[in-house]
């Protein structure tokens, strides 16, 4: 293969990876900007996506679209309930505790899918097809196309509700002052269990579209997390964009590394990308544009 | 309209305000002065339910309404302008006003748009500014645009906390007319003010807060003529 083909088939690879670990950066965010908390079982959310799609299409024989569907809803609400049955009930929940309380959440999740589900990986045919589009001597695989456009939409969905609706306007208030949040009415309890939601959606819908490409594992999460924890650091830490801008940086730079230095290293780029991040930009790329007057 | 009786309130073991009684009549603009860490943004906060450690009783229209958190009591008809503004910086002017609403969010865009007129009314700036961050308004802007957000949720009782604080004399001017407009029009008024100047001139009554104690309680007039009072509060 000549040098563009090879390159632009990478980019292909690069870009449908990562805008899986867009997605599950949006999930880091939604709920880092309204608990200040990292939230540790985003991972096991699109563990849990894959995995319970699997099981729907497999044993419950269901055809793949209602799978999946099922899968999102499942998962979103297990992140409601989460919520409900850990973080609401405490007095004060600090972000510290927040955070602690989501390690705890991660290790149940993994047990309890493994002892109900399994520990065999799972799979399920890609959503139309497996016959690779060609474009300029490279291929993309259909499921790429599926995994950019229904993310896309996810993002533009995302946006709207952020942007234009009351509850999405209430929920960046909140996030923003919790104290003033209250004051005008706005329930901030209400507003991390919605995110919880969003990004147990979000963690589940990137399990579902990645599922057919690698298969999933009950213990895929913890790596699927610290993906998507890199790509959001990387953004920018709270920033919906910059989850965009991180998952397609992550995902390109880790097929560029697999394709050019070899495919062993590819797992290490999330590591160094978070390093480099920590010393050089904590803010990340996007950062947090300064708008505050004293 | 408002009966605060034997309220005690404060931060973890810290006990800020010692039995704090005080009531405000329908109609009134009552002020609340005392200098720095004397409880009048404690008071505040017990009253607008963002305090959670309370005790004693706080009767708003005949309810008790002491047990009420915060996101309720604005929709008895309580609202405070936080000490310090605290607009929703990221959010545009206009979506800080349409939080103000928030409680009134299921009344429909018609029912708000007589109150974005109102708030636009008396804060033309605020229009001219609508569609540009909070974050970027001036000190006396913000100020205005938390008297305007409060406003949208149609407060009977307004609570302002040092409306006044770093504002040029200009600014506080304006923002005092205001105050005295709202009341013209039938709002109630508490206001807490190191200002005590500004305060006592366009209040009715006044109440004199000392380490979380009120140490005297008189009409406006009286505490201006008080000895204590021009002394430690009005640099006379
Ligand atoms: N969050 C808090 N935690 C602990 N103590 C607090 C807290 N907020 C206020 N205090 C204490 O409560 C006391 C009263 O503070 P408060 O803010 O009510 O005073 P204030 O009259 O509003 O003063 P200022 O004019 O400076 O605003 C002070 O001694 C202060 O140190
Ligand atoms: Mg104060």
């Amino acid at each position: 293969m000549d040098f563009e083909a090879k390159l632009l088939q990478l980019i292909f690879a690069g870009i449908s990876t990562g805008a899986v670990y867009a997605l599950i950066a949006v999930g880091f965010n939604v709920i880092f900007k309204s608990t200040d908390a990292i939230n540790f079982s985003q991972g096991e959310w699109v563990m849990m996506g894959g995995l319970i799609a699997a099981t729907a299409i497999g044993a419950g024989q269901m055809p793949l679209v209602i799978a999946c569907i099922i899968a999102v809803l499942a998962v979103a609400t297990i992140g409601g309930l989460s919520e409900r049955l850990t973080v609401f009930p405490m007095r004060r929940p600090t972000p510290i505790l927040i955070t602690l309380i989501t390690i705890g959440l991660a290790i149940c999740t993994k047990s309890l899918v493994m002892l109900i589900l399994g520990k065999l990986p799972v799979g399920y045919k890609p959503f139309t097809g497996e016959t690779p589009i060609k474009i300029a001597g490279a291929t993309i695989h259909p499921q790429s196309l599926w995994i950019l456009g229904i993310t896309a939409v996810f993002m533009v969905a995302t946006h709207f509700f952020f942007e234009r609706t009351t509850m999405g306007k209430a929920m960046r208030a909140a996030a923003a002052d919790r104290q003033a949040a209250a004051l005008v009415g706005i329930s901030v309890r209400n507003s991390i269990l919605i995110s919880f939601v969003i990004a147990a959606a979000a963690g589940a819908i990137a399990g579902v579209i990645i599922t057919p490409m690698t298969f999933m594992v009950y213990d895929n999460g913890t790596m699927l997390g610290f993906k998507g924890f890199s790509a959001a650091m990387l953004g920018g830490l709270g920033n919906l964009y910059g989850a965009l801008v991180g998952g397609l940086t992550l995902g390109l730079l880790e097929a560029l590394a697999g394709g050019y230095v070899s495919s062993q290293f590819k797992d290490a780029v999330a590591f160094l990308v978070l390093l480099l991040v920590l010393f050089a930009r904590p803010a990340g790329i996007l950062g947090q544009r300064d708008i505050t007057r004293v | 309209m408002l009966q605060v009786e034997r309220l005690n309130a404060g931060y973890g073991n810290i006990e800020v305000l010692r039995d704090l009684s005080l009531d405000v009549n329908q109609g009134e603009v009552i002020c609340l002065i005392g200098s720095n860490g004397a409880g009048k943004s404690t008071t505040m906060g017990a009253l607008s339910g963002l305090l959670r450690q309370v005790t004693g009783s706080i009767v708003f229209e005949g309810e008790s309404i002491e047990w009420q958190p915060a996101e309720r009591i604005v929709s008895r008809g309580i609202c405070l302008v936080p000490e310090g503004r605290r607009v929703f910086q990221p959010l545009s002017v206009l979506e800080n006003l349409e939080m103000g609403a928030y409680r009134r969010r299921k009344e429909g865009r018609r029912a708000l748009a007589t109150d974005f007129d109102l708030v636009y009314g008396i804060f033309p700036r605020l229009k001219e500014r609508r569609d540009q961050p909070a974050g970027t308004l001036s000190g006396g802007e913000q100020q205005m645009l938390a008297i305007g957000r409060a406003l949208m949720s149609r407060p009977r009782l307004l609570m302002l906390d040092e409306p006044s604080m770093g504002l040029a004399p200009l600014v506080v001017r304006e923002i005092f007319d205001v105050i005295a407009r709202l009341n013209a029009e039938g709002i109630t008024i508490l206001l807490a003010e190191q200002n005590a100047r500004m305060a006592l001139d366009v209040a009715s009554r006044g109440y004199v807060l000392q380490s979380g104690q009120i140490v005297l309680a008189a009409d406006a007039a009286a505490l201006e003529a008080d000895d204590a009072v021009r002394e430690a509060y009005l640099g006379i």
